[in-house]
């Protein structure tokens, strides 16, 4: 079943048409909202509720990509988690005793030595840390194009803002991603270092 | 190209294009231009080059597998959680509403609680200054005279037993007013001298009857009828009381007052300056009005009232004027009667009600003062006769005003110097003797008169039957007379010893205002204490109805 087939059938309320667009795509969604949220349950639940959402208003779709309508969703809901998590901080237990390294176990692949893994580990966490550190409309940008390898086009359409303003905010998400993991350098991998 | 000369075009606008750079998203001339700057700029190369290595960075960064998987079950997609976020919605509402609605009923009640006292309190505050004033007018009327005392306690009583009251005061007023006029002229006969001396006296005795006298003539309009909130606020207004009771009486009166003042030749002058002078008490009769309980619309129309009465008395005041000085061209007060035959019966009431006012006023003078005033009852007789007989009522009024004086001289002199007189408690203790007394003397009742009219040849026998025939009306007369009210044949002077035992003016005045003021006191506290309370009720309800509202929502 292709993707338009699924698309008609879940607007006619096949959930099983509706729930492999759901497998299709909820890889890609769930890191976008990882990366966008900084958190794994966090995530999960913005995951989970865009996709929700993107059931109940399948019917309004009128075509183009439906990536860019599915992603649209995703980010709005990430974004509505995180204005709410501002209103109302707190850490959950899991949070607290999350344990990165135990995180990063299956990020990696079981080729790498445990020495590798370790600093591969850091990396990523230190890159995360960054990102995080990114203001929202920065972050989102730099996730979709560098993260998950989207056009400008797409990420326009995703975001619905200009692409002279996905521009923008992408060049400013890098040089001050750039500029954080310069003033970290001595915490990265030596190959990893930045030439400053 | 690019020019290199542009200003705008610095080291700022290349590094904004290392980024698309990286991506190949700029245009060839942008592409030229980064590549020309990089290469002439080491800063600039160095920057690309981190640039590109955080693009390595976040471009190996490995994918983070999904946690579970994000596939949709029906009970994902059956609005169950809509359903009980709704039944929590509606859980809100209910306590919401609930809560609306004990705010509404509170605010009601402790607005009904607050308008109803509050509204007791300030009738009772009304009804305080009213009572006051009742009382302030009584002690002056005590201090004037002793019979006007008899005035505000009985209006205070019943407002039924105020017409009686105030009529008789009104007849005091007039016989001794009258008395002293006779006797005064009969002075002025006997000695020049004591006649001038005295006669200031009458003009000021003229005067009040001459108030009184408009003001009986203003109420006794149609549309001067008692109404419930006149008769309420009349207490405080004697004058009004008065007025309200004998209309009829009021011509006979200021005829016989003008007769009276017409035996001698100087009263015409004062006369019409009583005239103008009685006008003032009649237009400030109605500033007494607010002191009764009466509400804005009663007051309006009594003030209306008035005012037409007012008018009226003052027409009428000026027709006894005219009355009065024809009369006062003759020596004596009854060829006033004579003089103008087309005014037969009212000059015939002038004749009578002077004859009868001197009686009257031996009468009265003697219920108030003395039991022996009995005896100048049979001076009446002898004057109404030569009254309607036309005769020279001189003799008469000097026989009636030498035996008022001698019986009750004490009666003419409060009008000369009106002093602390015989107080309330003195005109009390009057034994029921008296009514023998005023049934043997007469107290003029209207329909009698009417009735002697045709018959004026009658002998003073007659006269007296009828009078004393007239005794029993008076005796239940006097609380139907105000309930007919119009009728003015009815209204009779009835003497204060003719009320019942329970409507003779008791020692009120002193025990009703403090029960008045200690009853006033604690209503003006208690309603705004309970008022307080129930509006913090009200707010500690309300508060607890929305904490309970709150942690509804959370659970």
């Amino acid at each position: 079943m292709d993707e338009t087939t699924a698309i008609y059938k879940a607007q006619q309320g096949d959930l099983a048409a509706f729930n492999q667009l759901v497998m299709a795509y909820q890889g890609t969604a769930y890191n976008v909202a990882y990366r966008v949220m900084g958190n794994s349950e966090t995530a999960a639940d913005a995951c989970q509720d865009a996709f929700l959402k993107a059931y109940k208003s399948i019917k309004q779709y009128e075509g183009g990509s439906f990536k860019s309508w599915l992603f649209r969703i995703v980010t709005n809901t990430c974004y509505d988690h995180l204005r709410y998590k501002k209103r109302r901080p707190a850490t959950s237990l899991e949070d607290m005793t999350d344990n990165p390294d135990e995180h990063n176990t299956h990020l990696v692949s079981d080729i790498e030595a445990p020495e590798d893994r370790v600093l591969r580990g850091e990396l990523n966490d230190l890159i995360q840390l960054g990102i995080n550190q990114l203001p929202e409309d920065q972050r989102l940008v730099l996730v979709l194009s560098d993260v998950q390898g989207m056009a400008y086009q797409e990420i326009a359409e995703i975001i619905d803002q200009p692409l002279g303003t996905v521009k923008s905010r992408l060049s400013r998400g890098r040089r001050r991603l750039r500029d954080f993991l310069l003033e970290q350098k001595e915490l990265l991998p030596g190959q990893y270092r930045l030439n400053s | 190209m690019v020019d290199k000369n542009n200003p705008q075009i610095d080291n700022e606008f290349i590094r904004d294009l290392l980024s698309p750079y990286l991506d190949g998203e700029v245009s060839e001339t942008e592409r030229a231009l980064v590549e020309e700057a990089v290469a002439d700029s080491d800063e600039l190369q160095a920057e690309l080059d981190s640039l590109r290595q955080t693009v390595v960075l976040l471009n190996n960064l490995p994918p983070v597998p999904a946690p579970r998987p994000f596939t949709l079950t029906q009970a994902d997609v059956q609005p169950v959680a809509p359903v009980s976020h709704q039944k929590r919605a509606w859980f809100g509402w209910w306590l919401g509403g609930f809560s609306a609605a004990a705010a509404a009923v509170l605010c009601v009640v402790v607005g009904w609680a607050m308008f109803n006292f509050g509204s007791q309190g300030t009738f009772e505050i009304a009804q305080a200054p009213a009572q006051e004033s009742a009382v302030q007018s009584q002690a002056a009327a005590t201090a004037a005279e002793p019979m006007t005392a008899m005035k505000a306690p009985a209006a205070e009583e019943a407002p039924v037993e105020e017409a009686p009251a105030a009529e008789m005061d009104q007849q005091e007023e007039v016989a001794e007013e009258a008395a002293a006029a006779q006797a005064e002229m009969a002075d002025g006969m006997d000695d020049q001298n004591n006649f001038s001396a005295q006669q200031p006296a009458a003009p000021e005795n003229g005067a009040a009857l001459k108030s009184e006298a408009e003001t009986e003539l203003m109420t006794a309009t149609p549309t001067a009828l008692p109404t419930p909130a006149e008769a309420l606020a009349v207490p405080a207004t004697p004058t009004l009381e008065s007025a309200r009771v004998a209309p009829p009486q009021t011509e006979a009166e200021s005829e016989s007052a003008q007769a009276s003042e017409a035996a001698e030749p100087e009263v015409e002058t004062a006369e019409e300056t009583l005239t103008q002078e009685a006008a003032p008490p009649a237009e400030g009769s109605p500033t007494i009005e607010p002191n009764g309980r009466g509400g804005g619309l009663p007051e309006a129309a009594e003030e209306s009232a008035a005012d037409q009465e007012a008018e009226a008395g003052a027409e009428a005041s000026q027709e006894q004027a005219v009355v009065g000085e024809a009369a006062g061209g003759e020596d004596e007060s009854i060829v006033a009667a004579e003089a103008a035959p087309v005014e037969e019966t009212v000059q015939a009431e002038a004749t009578e009600s002077e004859s009868m006012a001197a009686g009257v006023a031996s009468d009265e003078a003697t219920e108030t003062e003395s039991v022996a005033a009995a005896e100048a009852a049979p001076a009446e007789e002898p004057s109404q006769a030569e009254a309607d007989a036309a005769e020279d009522t001189t003799s008469a009024s000097d026989t009636t005003a030498r035996e008022t004086e001698a019986v009750a001289g004490e009666s003419v002199q409060p009008y000369e110097a009106p002093s602390p007189a015989p107080t309330l408690t003195e005109v009390q203790p009057q034994p029921p003797v008296e009514e023998q007394d005023l049934a043997e003397t007469a107290p003029v009742d209207e329909s009698a008169r009417l009735t002697e009219q045709p018959a004026e040849d009658a002998g003073a026998s007659d006269e007296a039957d009828a009078i004393t025939q007239a005794v029993p009306q008076v005796e239940v007369a006097p609380t139907a007379t105000v309930a007919t009210g119009p009728p003015p044949t009815i209204v009779v002077e009835a003497p204060p010893t003719l009320l019942p035992p329970a409507a003779q003016p008791q020692p009120a005045p002193a025990t009703t205002t403090p029960s008045t003021e200690e009853a006033t006191v604690p209503p003006n506290v208690l309603p705004w204490l309970f008022s307080t309370v129930l509006i913090l009720l009200a707010m500690l309800s309300i508060i607890v109805l929305l904490i309970i509202l709150r942690i509804s929502r959370r659970s």
